[in-house]
């Protein structure tokens, strides 16, 4: 199986080297690149088409809106290569922050992972692992209830619809 | 009989000769006995009515029968001197040989009228007095008070002139209101109030100051005028507030009725009243000043906290968690590592991790305490969060309620979106504060968040089903269980809205609302 390659963006050094040295002391990763804002992630993200994104939202231009700039350049790839586009890039939050409103906020913007910073121990390899192959992972105590609003909301506008219909 | 009557008597004969006066009507009139009979009874009546009376005389000997004379009219009697009196008059026919003679009683009014006159001046007096104090609960300011009582005073009394004097910055005075003609001192112009030395005296000494003679006692232009113009009364009282004369209050008048000691008494009360609204008004400025003080040093006292906070909380988040969270995965390499390596020695790992997941844990419990609202999230997001994050592994159901009964023009999403964000900021702190006290001491089992939007602000109601404070909750301050209720308070009205605490069928409910207001950085 080919290794999984890896883009790590948290402006935190510590935290980002530690991140590093724990997947690259794993097989089955190759990290191409850790960078410290969203701008510089899309930049990385673009050029050198790692399979996995780590987004920590706080950093500079980074969390929903580095999300978002990477799902639509993503979008755009796909409309350039035609019929068989590459995969777009799993993107994971990584954050200390575990808000219920930053977890749906991301989720929605396209991350299918988020991982809560402090509570990860030896899990974080296996966790990027799953992302990587489909699954979604919310490693974070507020994920049931990002996941609930979301739905609630998904919920809500199909109805709105409706009615926009009855009435024309 | 008629002799010793205290009234004046005098008959007159069919053809209106006198042939009788008793010794009060000689009195009354001002003649000896003999220069009056045989006279025509016309020399008793002033000028303009005795060219009638002659006739008005046969009527009544035509129709003789006892009545008083000239019911409803104003009658007067002339002395000798030409002077005349208000008087009534009765007449009575009485049959003689000599034809039909009429006595008259005459009886001087002038004493009465006068009584009736200053009962008139006095109820008008006290009934201006009453208007004045109406007004005086309606005034704003000192210049209102003395316009108002100028004008009561002037309403009251059209012969008089008011006027009210403050001290200049030249220590003279200024005229700060008036009603009625003053003279020279209301034209401007070059300050002759410098000329009037008693009201600078009044001003100094606050003694009241009462001249019945103008011209006697002050000279200068606006006595000048008062002798040309008949003024010749005066009245100033001192107007004063606690740190001394304000004012001089200045009535004149073209008679001494203003100086009779009753009205004089009203006018004193008058000058007292506004005294005390002074007074009033000084209190008022004076509790709004340190009213004022007070929001100010809460205000900067909640801006110097949240300095603090944010700046502790970006600490904790950028140096504290960042650098545990590494160690956790590092700690997480090592362990497989070692497992690799040293199986038995993973538990020891193990313990480390679950240390260190306590401190993280408890920090990031510091940092949702601590840490400033982020602008770009919404209220409701952030009360979600606060909710979400107080009850996240309790078996409390909890639900956010959007109410937008009263202008369903705002939308869900527009509850709080033009709040601006110090006033969010206090929102949010409220709420965690509040949902924190239920999660420590409620024992509930259901929370319910309502936020009411209006056009002014927004309520925010946390509602809990637990067991509630101990003790009356209007009157409950730090009490156990809601130590942060003054807090709370404090914070509410920092930003002009309001917090309280409420108890009702078995629900607690902690509400408080703030106004949207006008905040210099308004929400992006």
């Amino acid at each position: 199986m080919p290794q999984i390659r890896v883009a790590i963006g948290d402006d935190d050094r510590t935290f980002r080297e530690a991140v590093s040295d724990v997947l690259t002391a794993d097989p089955r990763f190759a990290v191409v690149a850790a960078v410290g804002s969203g701008p510089e992630l899309r930049e990385v993200v673009a050029a050198l088409r790692p399979d996995v994104a780590l987004v920590d939202i706080r950093m500079p231009g980074g969390g929903a809106t580095a999300v978002r700039g990477l799902r639509a350049d993503d979008r755009e790839r796909a409309e350039a290569e035609g019929d068989a586009p590459d995969t777009p890039v799993v993107v994971i939050a990584l954050s200390a922050h575990t808000g219920v409103s930053d977890v749906r906020d991301l989720l929605a913007a396209g991350a299918t992972g988020y991982l809560a910073k402090g509570n990860l121990g030896a899990a974080l390899p296996d966790l990027v692992h799953r992302c990587a192959s489909g699954e979604v992972v919310l490693a974070v105590p507020s994920g049931a209830k990002a996941l609930l609003m979301l739905a609630e909301q998904a919920n809500r506008e199909p109805a709105r619809g409706d009615e926009v219909e009855r009435t024309a | 009989m008629l002799d010793s009557s205290a009234s004046s008597v005098v008959a007159v004969t069919a053809s209106g000769t006198i042939n009788y006066v008793n010794h009060s009507g000689l009195d009354a009139f001002g003649y000896t006995l003999d220069e009056l009979l045989g006279q025509p009874v016309e020399v008793l009546i002033p000028a303009p009515h005795a060219r009638h009376h002659a006739g008005l005389r046969e009527g009544y000997v035509a129709d003789a029968r006892p009545r008083a004379m000239g019911s409803g009219l104003e009658l007067a009697a002339r002395r000798k001197d030409g002077t005349t009196f208000p008087v009534e008059i009765s007449l009575t026919p009485v049959p003689t040989p000599e034809g039909t003679w009429t006595i008259a009683g005459v009886v001087d009014i002038s004493a009465r009228r006068a009584a009736e006159e200053r009962v008139g001046t006095m109820s008008r007096a006290h009934l201006a007095l009453a208007e004045l104090n109406a007004e005086i609960l309606r005034a704003r300011t000192p210049e209102d008070l003395y316009t108002h009582v100028c004008r009561v005073i002037a309403a009251a009394s059209p012969r008089v002139a008011t006027w009210v004097a403050t001290p200049d910055d030249a220590d003279g005075l200024r005229v700060a209101s008036r009603v009625g003609d003053i003279g020279p001192i209301g034209k401007g112009g070059l300050d002759p109030l410098h000329a009037i030395p008693p009201l600078l005296s009044v001003l100094a000494d606050s003694f009241p100051w009462f001249c019945a003679d103008i011209g006697a006692e002050v000279s200068g232009p606006w006595a000048d005028w008062a002798g040309r113009e008949g003024i010749t009364a005066a009245v100033a009282l001192p107007v004063r507030r606690i740190s001394g004369v304000a004012a001089v209050l200045v009535v004149q008048a073209p008679n001494r009725t203003l100086l009779e000691e009753d009205l004089v008494s009203v006018l004193i009360t008058m000058a007292e009243n506004v005294s005390f609204a002074l007074d009033r008004l000084d209190s008022q400025a004076q509790l709004q000043l340190i009213d004022a003080q007070r929001v100010d040093l809460l205000n900067r006292l909640v801006a110097a906290q949240e300095d603090e906070r944010a700046r502790i909380a970006a600490d904790v988040h950028d140096h504290s968690i960042q650098s545990l969270a590494a160690i956790d995965l590092r700690l997480g390499l090592l362990r497989t590592r070692i497992a690799a390596a040293a199986p038995e020695l993973t538990d020891s790992v193990d313990a480390l991790q679950v240390a260190l997941s306590d401190v993280t844990g408890g920090l990031r419990h510091l940092l949702f305490e601590l840490e400033v609202p982020d602008p770009g999230v919404t209220l409701t997001d952030q009360v979600r969060d606060a909710l979400a994050y107080v009850f996240l592994d309790d078996s409390v159901a909890t639900s956010i309620r959007v109410e937008n009964g009263a202008n369903p023009a705002l939308g869900a999403t527009q509850a709080d979106a033009d709040l601006p964000p110090v006033t969010r900021g206090h929102a949010i702190r409220i709420c965690k504060e509040a949902l924190t006290n239920v999660r420590r001491h409620a024992q509930a089992s259901h929370v319910v968040i309502a936020i009411r939007p209006d056009p002014d602000g927004v309520e925010i109601a946390v509602i809990d089903d637990g067991v509630g404070p101990s003790g009356d909750v209007a009157t409950l301050r730090s009490a156990q269980g809601h130590r942060g209720l003054d807090g709370m308070r404090d914070r509410a009205q920092v930003v002009g809205g309001w917090c309280r605490l409420e108890r009702d069928e078995g629900l607690t409910t902690l509400r408080y609302w703030l106004p949207r207001g006008t905040d210099p950085s308004p929400a992006g």
